[in-house]
């Protein structure tokens, strides 16, 4: 059953990319102007801009680039930039690695942080601990992402301690793990930005599943503390959570732009930018494929996950 | 006024002084004294992208423009006063009638792959540049030039025979980064120049490194080991931030914002160029209403150049008086314009044009832009004009409508006059977005390409100077300074009047103390 489900997804995931990117494709039909005049810019005379495109192959038909295109990409082959003419894929990898590490440390440092603070403010509903913590995470989901940035930088690198780099810079050919000072204030940022929504879920989903009758039910009889907590509450409450996580963290992948661009990460979402104003359309579709397929495939594991570990839906209460 | 504060504002470091000095002529042993060998400078420039290139003949950036003139020379370039000296070349001699010029390289010259520069590999990049097939952005200025038929004399020796009069030829090859010399059979992936730096590794869009050419021609340079051009930086303040924090060593071309941030005798010290870019309004002399003279004169007489200077470039800036090219050598710098609101009343009442509403189109193309339209809108009220500020995202300026929008702005680096107008003044030039085709102007023009005296030349120049003043199409408020922001150890650096950053990224000349 599982199996079927997961195969399902797969199935109805591909047709999800195949239409990804049409639509983008379509999207990038409708940008004003075109690679060469993007490329030659203010030096784009009517003979140099000739020249290019019939170089770059811009004068064939839309239809024929995109079916090239996918034809190439089904041989594993994503193409050449219109933008520089070197290959896409040893451009394009290096920032999708950049960004996943941020993604991944991210995740490890908020999500435990996050679910273990849910969890405090949810046992002590209506304290003092939990207005406390909720109007933190309420103040901090509302500061705009290159506010906390900035205001990180100001407070650990430039202005009132010089403790850490201001600027992440990664130079090319060598990982971020290399000098893992840089990432600390980028990890710092985004962990400020999921934090709040993680942790208000957490907390949510945790208060409505104490107040249940099987909750009450358990600790009549007689439970103790943290068995009913770990091997009852816990796993009920963690199924909507994990879908505010993957959401939380598929959006993440698209490259944090703002974080990008306050700290000079070289991450795919600058990548990105530098495609669409290059009017690099093979970078755009391969960019934009790759980030949906990573869309795609962290919500269908956050479903897989959640069905494993809800006691509900692993027995199959789910198909009704 | 001006020039004071000018010289106010270019006040350098001692330090500064003393690099400046030295790199005077026959001051070659201070200098030598003076500046540290080794290092790896890093400078950050904005304006990088995927589209970067290290192409001797197809920059389009400020970052391509920096990889091109550390990797590669011309015959002639651009001296830190905007004249024209030369580089390779050992001589540049026309003959009678300007119809042919003999080019003399210097001896001795060698490419970083070791091979000898020869007359050949002149005639090569000549002809890349101006190949009809795919022409690079030198292409229109070599117009005149008959190069199917460059002979070549001997090994250091190349002839150029011109279809027309030629005269200003060393002027209009003096933007030396779209006509540098590069050997037969260059390939830019693997790029061969005779620059002070060599090819190292270079990603478009994030950085690249240039190595130091130890068989350089100039005494003594360069000092550096190595330089890093990095042009990843998105944001501005991600690239001052930087500098502050000792991740890199250069930020060049750093928005007026931030300059004023810097104090003296800090971490970080400027360099303030010499007036040189200028961000133009232009007017189409071919379209209403600026095809009546008095509209134009009045639009000139409507603007008060000081106050633009002060707002829009934070003082940073020398007025201007609608004529370009103020460093060339035969600029007259008698011209003054000043705001006079109740003639422009007069003129525009004669021209029937009373309640004027025009558009004027901006961008964000270069520092202070967008706030000169701002302010000209304003300050046309006085003589009754409306201008309506459309601003446009700088890919949409320079796309499809770029020279030809009727009423617009520009940037514009210092080119001498000579060849500046065959950039932007004359039909059929690629940039002629005033659509100017005076026939006076012509005439002169081709007159002054055919007499190869400097003296007589300079004389027919000012006539065209004076053209202009009197009933072209650009209104030119000021020459801007450009400021690049670097840590204090970094010297040997000097204002330039070219327009382009670093003192036309003079990194054979940079050192770290």
């Amino acid at each position: 059953m599982l199996l079927r489900l997961i195969a399902q997804r797969l199935l109805l995931g591909l047709v999800t990319l195949l239409l990804v990117s049409v639509v983008v494709f379509a999207a990038t039909q409708y940008l004003p102007g075109d690679a060469a005049q993007a490329v030659l810019g203010r030096s784009a005379t009517p003979e140099r801009l000739e020249a290019l495109r019939r170089q770059l192959n811009l004068d064939d038909p839309a239809l024929m680039q995109y079916s090239h295109w996918l034809s190439g990409l089904m041989a594993g082959d994503p193409g050449l930039s219109l933008a520089n003419q070197k290959p896409i894929l040893p451009q394009v990898m290096p920032r999708i690695f950049n960004s996943l590490t941020l993604l991944v440390i991210t995740a490890f440092v908020a999500v435990p942080l996050a679910l273990a603070a849910g969890l405090i403010a949810a046992f002590r509903k209506d304290s003092g601990t939990d207005n406390a913590m909720t109007v933190t995470a309420l103040g901090l989901a509302a500061a705009p992402e290159f506010v906390v940035a900035i205001g990180l930088i100001a407070l650990l690198s430039t202005v009132v301690f010089h403790w850490l780099p201001p600027v992440s810079m990664v130079p090319p050919g060598s990982s971020p793990l290399g000098r893992p000072r840089i990432l600390v204030l980028p990890v710092l940022t985004l962990a400020i930005l999921v934090f709040p929504y993680i942790f208000r879920m957490i907390r949510a989903s945790m208060i409505e599943v104490l107040d249940s009758d099987y909750v009450e039910m358990a600790r009549l009889k007689g439970l103790s503390r943290g068995r009913l907590i770990l091997v009852h509450a816990l796993p009920n409450a963690l199924g909507p959570a994990l879908q505010v996580v993957a959401l939380t963290f598929a959006y993440l992948a698209g490259g944090v732009v703002v974080v990008e661009f306050v700290f000079g990460f070289p991450g795919i979402g600058q990548g990105l930018i530098n495609a669409v104003s290059t009017r690099d359309i093979p970078t755009i579709q391969f960019t934009v494929l790759l980030l949906a397929a990573f869309y795609v495939s962290v919500n269908l594991v956050a479903d897989i996950v959640t069905v494993l570990i809800t006691p509900k839906l692993r027995t199959g209460a789910w198909r009704r | 006024m001006s020039l004071n504060k000018h010289m106010n504002l270019v006040r350098l470091s001692r330090r500064e002084v003393i690099a400046g000095l030295a790199s005077l002529p026959f001051a070659g042993a201070a200098r030598a004294q003076a500046a540290k060998k080794g290092g790896n400078l890093r400078v950050a420039i904005l304006g990088g992208g995927s589209s970067d290139t290290m192409d001797a003949h197809g920059s389009v950036s400020v970052p391509d423009t920096a990889r091109v003139l550390a990797l590669y020379e011309g015959l002639v370039q651009l001296d830190p006063d905007g004249k024209v000296v030369n580089a390779l070349a050992e001589s540049l001699e026309a003959n009678s009638n300007a119809t042919e010029w003999t080019v003399r390289l210097k001896p001795g010259l060698k490419f970083h792959n070791g091979k000898a520069v020869t007359a050949d590999d002149v005639a090569f990049s000549y002809r890349r540049i101006a190949n009809p097939e795919a022409p690079f952005a030198g292409a229109s200025a070599l117009k005149p030039l008959d190069l199917a038929n460059l002979k070549v004399i001997d090994e250091r020796t190349i002839r150029f025979p011109a279809l027309a009069p030629y005269a200003a030829f060393p002027d209009l090859i003096s933007a030396s980064h779209l006509f540098s010399i590069v050997p037969v059979g260059y390939d830019p992936k693997a790029p061969v120049g005779t620059g002070a730096f060599q090819f190292k590794e270079f990603t478009p869009g994030e950085q690249g490194v240039f190595t130091r050419f130890d068989g350089y021609w100039r005494e003594d340079e360069p000092h550096l080991d190595s330089i890093t051009i990095i042009g990843s930086f998105a944001d501005a303040t991600a690239a001052f931030n930087a500098l502050q924090g000792g991740e890199i060593d250069v930020f060049a071309s750093a928005p007026l914002a931030l300059v004023s941030q810097v104090g003296e005798g800090g971490q970080v010290k400027k360099l303030v160029s010499k007036p040189s870019q200028w961000t133009p309004f232009v007017m189409r002399v071919d379209h209403p209403p600026f095809d009546n003279p008095d509209v134009r004169m009045a639009f000139r007489l409507i603007v008060d150049r000081q106050q633009i200077i002060d707002l829009a470039f934070s003082g940073y800036a020398a007025i201007g008086a609608d004529v370009f090219s103020p460093a060339d050598s035969c600029y007259d710098s008698t011209w003054k314009r000043g705001r006079d609101v109740e003639q422009a009343k007069a003129l525009l009442k004669k021209a029937g044009q009373e309640n004027l509403v025009v558009e004027l189109v901006t961008s964000d193309i270069a520092a202070g832009a967008v706030q000169s339209a701002q302010i000209f809108a304003q300050q046309a009220k006085d003589a009754g004009v409306t201008v309506n500020v459309k601003q446009v995202t700088p890919d949409i300026f320079f796309g499809e409508q770029y020279t030809k929008w009727p009423f617009t702005q520009d940037i514009w680096y210092y080119a001498p006059f000579m060849g500046q107008i065959v950039q932007s003044s004359l039909e059929g030039a690629p940039y002629n977005e005033t659509h100017w085709n005076d026939p006076e102007y012509t005439r002169l023009y081709n007159q002054a390409q055919a007499t190869p005296d400097a003296v007589k030349r300079c004389e027919i120049v000012r006539a065209m100077q004076k053209i202009d003043f009197d009933r072209g199409g650009y209104i030119i408020p000021a020459f801007n300074q450009g400021v690049d922001l670097m840590a204090a150890n970094v010297d040997g650096f000097q204002p330039a009047a070219t327009g382009i950053p670093l003192g036309n990224f003079g990194f054979r000349m940079a050192w770290m103390g």
